[in-house]
């Protein structure tokens, strides 16, 4: 038997599977063989903790937790973060929701990484418009950047219309306050996007500025005279 | 329906579904740690397990053998949503991530210590891809046979064998450890092949 044949056994002679033959044929390589022998001896050992992996207790309470929150998440189905979504887009903020498993499955530069639209007014006032990134766990090394369409400005910015950093992003909600003024009248965008290991999400702000109407005859008086 | 009615409805299938569950639940855990190794992982794990029966209470009582039924729902439930969380650490492992990880240098005295042998298990188990985790967990550490897992994750022996195997190797190599010493070595071979 080569050590070939002796790896393609190795698990079934762990777990005690080997008819008699190529067990003494295994048995007898392994005297001769230390690369063999010394895999085998490490393939026990990992097997011989995993046996005696603990599992630790669940928290204080936990059956009785578990079995009133399932009755009561059940009872309201509707999540409240959607309440509270709903109201931020009335207040004028734009609040992104994003998982992080959307974020990392994601693939770079597809139709679904485009999808997140939302759209906000603004104008010769600064705006805070609020990025919320929810994200279910820690990541680290996360690319972000913003690229704003050239009528619109990143207040403390001057003329950039992109930036980028690298940043972590906490267990829980991550909030990007961006003061955005609007330089001209009409449609604007700001482009959010998300990288980590290869993988992009992209979120789109459709702006729209309109001058009021009041503004715009002071204008022209102006000029005119 | 009256509202009285109504909220008596609600209490019988809440006490219907605690009798059901109650037993079960510490079990539920337990498998559910085995698959995601994190305490507040599995406890979120069988949460959410319990909030998607709720409502189905009729349907559970009328299931035979509830336990493994409950288990697969459990591990479909894993592999679902926690499957897509261990994609964000690019865990799936290479083989270049196993020769580097197994060459990495180590000190002499963190090779005989058992408790950073473990660490580096856990760690190593936690790069392994859902389905391989699932049964290296399940069959080496929680003593499932193949034959109940097969039930429990639906899948054939066949195909859970060679997950076992891949899994073990993968373990193999990213743990660069040295053996046990003689007597435990005697030891554990005899309590594999008796």
């Amino acid at each position: 038997m080569n050590c070939e044949q002796v790896n393609n056994l190795l698990q079934d002679y762990i777990d005690g599977d080997l008819p008699e033959a190529q067990l003494k044929a295994l048995t007898e390589h392994h005297q001769i063989c230390s690369t063999c022998e010394s895999n085998y001896r490490k393939a026990v050992q990992i097997r011989t903790l995993l046996q005696t992996m603990p599992v630790p207790p669940a928290s204080e309470g936990f059956v009785d937790r578990v079995l009133n929150k399932a009755q009561h998440s059940s009872d309201n189905q509707k999540p409240v973060i959607y309440k509270a979504f709903a109201g931020a887009i009335a207040a004028g903020f734009a609040i992104w929701f994003i998982t992080a498993s959307t974020l990392l499955t994601t693939p770079v530069n597809t139709q679904n990484s485009t999808n997140d639209i939302y759209k906000v007014m603004v104008s010769n006032e600064i705006k805070t418009i609020k990025v919320a990134i929810e994200s279910k766990y820690k990541l680290s090394n996360v690319q972000m950047s913003i690229e704003l369409s050239p009528n619109l400005e990143l207040a403390g910015f001057g003329s950039r219309t992109s930036i980028n950093w690298n940043t972590q992003l906490k267990k829980g909600i991550n909030l990007i306050q961006l003061p955005i003024l609007g330089l001209a009248a009409g449609d604007g965008e700001i482009i959010t996007r998300i990288q980590m290991n290869g993988k992009e999400k992209i979120m789109h702000i459709r702006t729209n500025y309109q001058i009021p109407d009041n503004v715009w005859h002071l204008t022209n008086t102006n000029i005119n005279t | 329906m009256s509202v009285i009615n109504i909220f008596r409805a609600k209490s019988k299938s809440k006490d219907r579904f605690e009798l059901l569950m109650r037993p079960c639940v510490e079990g539920l855990y337990r498998f559910a740690y085995r698959l995601t190794q994190s305490q507040n992982d599995a406890e979120e794990l069988v949460q959410q397990l319990l909030t998607k029966l709720y409502p189905k209470i009729d349907q559970l009582e009328s299931i035979e053998k509830l336990q493994p039924w409950l288990s697969r729902a459990l591990y479909n439930l894993f592999v679902d949503g926690f499957r897509k969380k261990q994609v964000e650490a690019a865990i799936f492992v290479t083989e270049d991530v196993c020769n580097e990880t197994a060459s990495s240098s180590m000190t002499p005295s963190m090779h005989t210590d058992n408790e950073q042998i473990k660490q580096q298990l856990l760690s190593a188990i936690e790069r392994l891809n859902p389905d391989q985790r699932a049964v290296v967990m399940l069959h080496d550490a929680e003593g499932y046979t193949l034959s109940e897992l097969e039930n429990i994750l639906q899948t054939p022996i066949g195909t859970l064998k060679s997950r076992l195997n891949r899994a073990r190797t993968h373990l193999q190599k990213l743990l660069p450890m040295e053996p046990f010493d003689e007597e435990q070595r005697v030891k554990g071979k005899k309590e594999i092949t008796s």
